[in-house]
């Protein structure tokens, strides 16, 4: 024993391991599990309501069941401010709120009417809002949106992040991460893209189109006036957790009626404002159907529609829907922008009579090189692209691979590339109608240094770079 | 302290294991918000400098190989200023492990704990770093030793990781010269790491051709810094200043692949093993130094004096971490011209003022 305690009295670090474990041990095992105390927040949708924000958490709780669907509710809360709104959501659900798991942001249409910066400042640097939760915006409330977000996964065996992933990968080829969202708003453009998922009635009608001119409401309900969106559960509550079924119906009755009076009266304008023919033929007939739907798709249910649209954000703020062919078209300088398709008609040679030819990018190289002459600069982008024919339209309506169809005739290219120069103009004419550089021209002048560097700064209004560059477009078409 | 030496491979992989905390986690961002990305050269700058104090040491140890810091400064400037001297080393590794816990203590309380943390870290950190300063310098090199690559192993994996976020050319040379120097005299602090050496000097045992070995892990070190450094303003570029801990934000991966888990497991072990080290090293060259300036007392003193100073001035004076950051870029530079800058100078001047007939040692 008395050599025992000698070697205990060497080895002091034993004491010290001792001490550890009888203060630790018992903490570790009586102390209740995390998810008893903690609510695990897989979605955040903010919003703003009258001169409040609203903030929803689509919540993960983890419970123990025989199956192995997960538990999510969608809980909300209001307050002057997020910190606000997010510790009302913590009382509602009785539990602390881990935000590092948040794998999507959803902001309600509304709110992108004023600088969200320094709404979501709170949200990434104190509550730990992971900077690569994927950012997106909505054509309603957030809240709407999380909840349709459910029946994604119910219906389908989809979750929202994945549809995103899908878009960023394939469609927007460019990040909408908080954090590409943060890197435009702090550059000196002060733009960025940010992902967009349409929320319609099952009925196909939009439920507060953006193509539908609405204008006068400024938040996600009560302030339109007709819905009596003042009543839903989250509103009484004051600050408390929502009735899921109670507040879906009555915001949706009252963004649809809302949705049908002024899509009802301008919807073909407004439509061929933001994208052209379709969109306005799409702007009055969503119109039209919302109205006449107004007082009674209370009770239907929403479906979250991807379509491919971005929206254009400058200074925080929504300034433009850009839609899946302006997309494109900003893709033909995107050299990871593989896959896309480019349709060409009236193909007329020795193979084809009056074909529609679909081919698809398999490959693509680009090259950018800025140039400065007569004291302007010229950004020329020579794009090489590996294309395959994937589809024949016309006479020979069947798909034949067969070496001859492979074949770009002359034709087929000069189509391909007029095609692609429409399409890549469109884009610019859009951005430069935004003053908004995304594609990165300012960088790419800074970064070049010289007389690029010296005609950027001597520049009178900087945001207007676009107009002030001018761009060669050459393209060169292979078959894969 | 135990007086058994150590050796040069156990030397450099101490002045890798030094590169400071805080380099790792916010620095990178505090730089960017006043240089932007050209903070890459004003910590390029400051390691190329901490290189020269190296080669001071260099010259210093081939030319008293087995002198004591303390005494060569006590032949050459006399008592009073070797103790003056020692006791500014003495400030400045209390400053400096200060720095380094509440840096790491914060970035701990974001990533893993949000309450109650500090009991936690204080049991758990202590008293280990204590028994390894009683232990001696050999024990705390030996247990580097043992650590070393996995340390390596984790900078490298989340350097790699942060790969896979992409990221474009930082801007570079957008900054004025005055702004650059400016910068880096503010956050001179953050540097300096290897005055340690002076103070262990003589437990150290380079052999001829040795000091190779020293210089190669150094530049291991600062080659990992100015890496991570590049690859932080790669990925973040206009929004570095929002990114408060650089190494964990580097290897964070975007969110389209987190089915594959969070991999910030990897800094954060990383960056724990790395604070343990250098806390043992800090105290180290505190209580090194107190031991000779009151050579009667003995460690137990040192290390009692260190832990009643550290946690008043944690808890009483700076508990403010801001006030403490806006400390060490107000005053500290001020503090460090006189230790990392005269102090070497002065060093460099004793060792290159050669006696008649005393050779230099080849350590290279």
């Amino acid at each position: 024993m008395k050599r025992f305690f000698k070697n205990f009295k060497k080895t002091p670090m034993l004491l010290v391991f001792i001490i550890i474990l009888v203060f630790f041990t018992p903490i570790a095992i009586f102390s209740p599990g995390e998810n008893k105390d903690r609510a695990v927040v897989t979605a955040v949708g903010i919003d703003r309501v009258d001169d409040e924000i609203e903030l929803s958490l689509l919540t993960f709780i983890p419970t123990a069941n025989p199956t192995y669907n997960e538990t999510n509710s969608v809980i909300s809360a209001k307050g002057s401010c997020i910190a606000d709104a997010l510790y009302q959501a913590q009382i509602a659900m009785g539990k602390r709120v881990g935000l590092s798991h948040a794998r999507t942001t959803v902001v309600g249409h509304f709110l992108l009417e004023e600088d969200i910066a320094p709404t979501l400042d709170y949200l990434s640097r104190i509550a730990s809002l992971s900077e690569n939760t994927i950012f997106i915006t909505t054509n309603s409330c957030a809240k709407d949106f999380l909840k349709a977000s459910q029946t994604l996964g119910e219906d389908l065996g989809l979750k929202l992040d994945q549809l995103i992933a899908y878009d960023v990968k394939n469609v927007y080829v460019t990040d909408t991460t908080l954090e590409s969202f943060y890197k435009g708003y702090f550059s000196d453009v002060r733009a960025s893209l940010v992902g967009y998922l349409e929320l319609v009635d099952e009925n196909d009608a939009d439920v507060a189109s953006m193509e539908s001119g609405q204008s006068g409401s400024t938040s996600c309900s009560g302030s339109s006036g007709s819905g009596g969106g003042g009543e839903s559960g989250s509103d009484d509550g004051g600050g408390s957790g929502s009735g899921e079924g109670e507040s879906s119906g009555e915001s949706s009755d009252s963004s649809s009626s809302d949705g049908g009076q002024s899509g009802g009266n301008s919807g073909g304008d407004a439509g061929g404002n933001s994208g052209g023919e379709e969109g306005g033929e799409a702007g009055g007939e969503n119109g039209g159907e919302s109205g006449s739907s107004g007082q009674t798709t209370s009770e239907s249910k929403r479906k979250i529609v991807n379509d491919g649209k971005v929206v254009l954000i400058k200074d925080g703020k929504r300034v433009e829907m850009l839609d899946e062919k302006i997309v494109e078209g900003l893709n033909i300088m995107n050299q990871k922008a593989i896959g896309q398709l480019i349709a060409v008609e009236h193909i007329e040679d020795d193979i084809f009579k009056d074909a529609k030819l679909t081919y698809a990018v398999r490959k693509k190289t680009v090259r950018q090189s800025l140039k400065m002459q007569n004291g302007n600069p010229i950004l020329s982008l020579d794009v090489t692209l590996g294309l395959e024919l994937i589809e024949i339209q016309g006479e020979k309506d069947d798909l034949k691979l067969n070496s001859e169809f492979t074949v770009l005739s002359k034709k087929i290219k000069d189509k391909i590339e007029a095609e692609c120069k429409r399409s890549f103009a469109g884009a610019i004419k859009e951005l430069r109608k935004n003053k908004a550089d995304v594609i990165n021209v300012t960088g790419m002048m800074m970064s070049s240094g010289g007389k690029f560097k010296e005609f950027y700064e001597k520049l009178e209004n900087k945001e207007d770079i676009l107009n002030n560059v001018n761009f060669i477009l050459n393209i060169n078409c292979k078959s894969e | 302290m135990k007086d058994l030496k150590i050796s040069a491979r156990q030397t450099g992989m101490i002045c890798v294991m030094l590169i400071f905390a805080n380099a790792f986690l916010t620095l990178p961002s505090l730089l960017h918000s006043e240089v932007g990305a050209d903070g890459f050269f004003v910590v390029a700058g400051l390691m190329f400098f901490d290189l020269l104090v190296l080669g001071t040491f260099f010259l210093l140890k081939a030319r008293f190989p087995d002198d004591k810091f303390y005494d060569i400064l006590k032949d050459h400037l006399g008592k009073i200023l070797a103790k003056i001297i020692l006791a500014l080393f003495m400030i400045f590794f209390l400053f400096k492990s200060l720095l380094a816990y509440s840096v790491v203590l914060l970035f701990l309380k974001q990533q893993v704990y949000q309450d109650q943390f500090e009991l936690i870290a204080i049991i758990s950190i202590f008293p280990v770093i204590c028994h390894g300063v009683f232990c001696g310098i050999r024990t705390i090199s030996r247990t580097i030793e043992l650590f070393f690559y996995i340390v390596v192993a984790g900078l490298v994996v989340c350097i790699g990781i942060s790969f896979t976020n992409g990221g474009g050319m930082p801007q570079l040379f957008q900054t004025q010269i005055q702004s650059f120097l400016s910068s880096s005299f503010k956050h001179a602090f953050s540097f300096g790491d290897y005055l340690l050496l002076f103070i262990i000097m003589d437990k150290i045992e380079i052999k001829k051709g040795q000091g190779r070995k020293i210089l190669s892990f150094a530049l291991v070190g600062i080659t990992l810094m100015l890496l991570l450094l590049i690859r932080f303003y790669s990925i973040y570029q206009v929004t570095a200043f929002m990114h408060t801990n650089a190494i964990v934000d580097i290897s964070s991966v975007p969110a389209q692949f987190t089915g594959i888990g969070r991999l910030d497991i990897i800094a954060m072990i990383t960056v724990m093993m790395m604070t343990y080290f250098q806390l043992e090293l800090f105290i180290y060259g505190f209580c090194s130094s107190f031991l000779d300036i009151f050579p009667k007392l003995n460690n137990i003193h040192a290390v009692v004096l260190y832990i009643i100073t550290f946690f008043v001035l944690y808890y009483g004076l700076l508990s403010q971490y801001d006030f403490f950051i806006d400390s060490t870029e107000n005053y500290f530079p001020y503090f460090m011209i006189v230790v990392n800058f005269l102090v070497p100078l002065t060093v460099a001047i004793i060792a290159l003022t050669k006696k008649k007939g005393k050779e230099y040692e080849k350590i290279f």
